[in-house]
């Protein structure tokens, strides 16, 4: 695992953060771990291939969760929002690997991501990469994100 | 009215785009959560215009806009991903997609997509 890959997902969280939902994010650490095993009991699972192989875990509290769908929907009323609630996440966490992906992929190459896959209270079947990887930890008002970055060049 | 048919795997961000096509005066005639179902929804419904994701289950976006394309030469398919990587792009639009827009997306960014595809 290449410690630059994290910088992308830096980069694309604090801005989708901000496009979306209008919540600051600064970043609070960066440290290796063994897995992309999450901290926090809901998350967003995404696979990776062509380029880079891998996988990319995103996991919140659950309040901070609930805040972060009301910021994204903030006309909507609490009962749209619950009906929503997994789908917003999905897709808040779609566009930050995607952006991540631009810069990566560079010019040349061609990274495919699968659908999201959401767990919720910390799903013990769920299945996590043990593979070097990077963690990445955000602050805001609501409370912390967790990214953890597994990838590496496919043979 | 010109009719549109929505194809993304996320409910939020059909809703999303939902909620502007429709303050445009556009009609949705129907929606799909992945490549097979947004195949079969065309031929049933024969939309003006679709916008369609790439990253989908069973069949991803590209596949099914070559498949939407072999069915009809005329098919307007806008693709709106995260994934708006350069190779992906010129990938997207040499199968013949009609626009390529990129996730997040300001609402007029959308409009004027469909307006520039009915032309």
């Amino acid at each position: 695992m290449e410690v630059e890959y994290i910088n992308p997902f830096i980069i694309g969280a604090i801005e989708i953060f901000e496009k979306i939902a209008q919540i600051e994010l600064k970043k609070t650490s960066v440290q290796v771990t063994k897995s992309t095993k999450p901290a926090n009991e809901i998350c967003i699972v995404f696979g990776v291939a062509g380029y880079l192989t891998g996988q990319v875990v995103y996991s919140f509290k659950n309040h901070t969760a609930q805040r972060v769908v009301s910021c994204m929907m903030p006309d909507s009323k609490p009962e749209k929002q619950a009906e929503y609630f997994e789908s917003a996440l999905s897709s808040l966490a779609n566009m930050i690997t995607g952006r991540a992906t631009i810069l990566l992929a560079g010019k040349e190459h061609i990274i495919q991501i699968t659908p999201p896959q959401i767990n919720i209270e910390n799903d013990k079947n769920a299945a996590y990469v043990e593979f070097p990887t990077i963690n990445a930890n955000f602050s805001s008002r609501f409370g912390t994100l967790e990214i953890n970055v597994a990838l590496r060049k496919t043979q | 009215m010109a009719t549109i048919l929505l194809a993304d795997d996320l409910a939020f961000i059909k809703m999303v785009q939902k909620e502007i096509l429709q303050k445009e005066g556009y009609d949705i005639i129907g929606e799909a959560a992945d490549g097979l179902e947004v195949i079969e929804k065309y031929k049933k419904l024969r939309p003006d215009v679709v916008i369609m994701d790439i990253t989908m289950p069973k069949m991803d976006g590209l596949n099914a806009l070559k498949a939407i394309r072999q069915l009809d030469p005329d098919a307007r398919v806008i693709v709106c991903s995260a994934l708006g990587q350069q190779q992906l792009i010129i990938e997207a639009i040499k199968i013949g997609a009609k626009d390529f827009i990129v996730k997040p997306f300001d609402p007029p960014r959308l409009a004027t997509a469909i307006q520039k595809a009915l032309k």
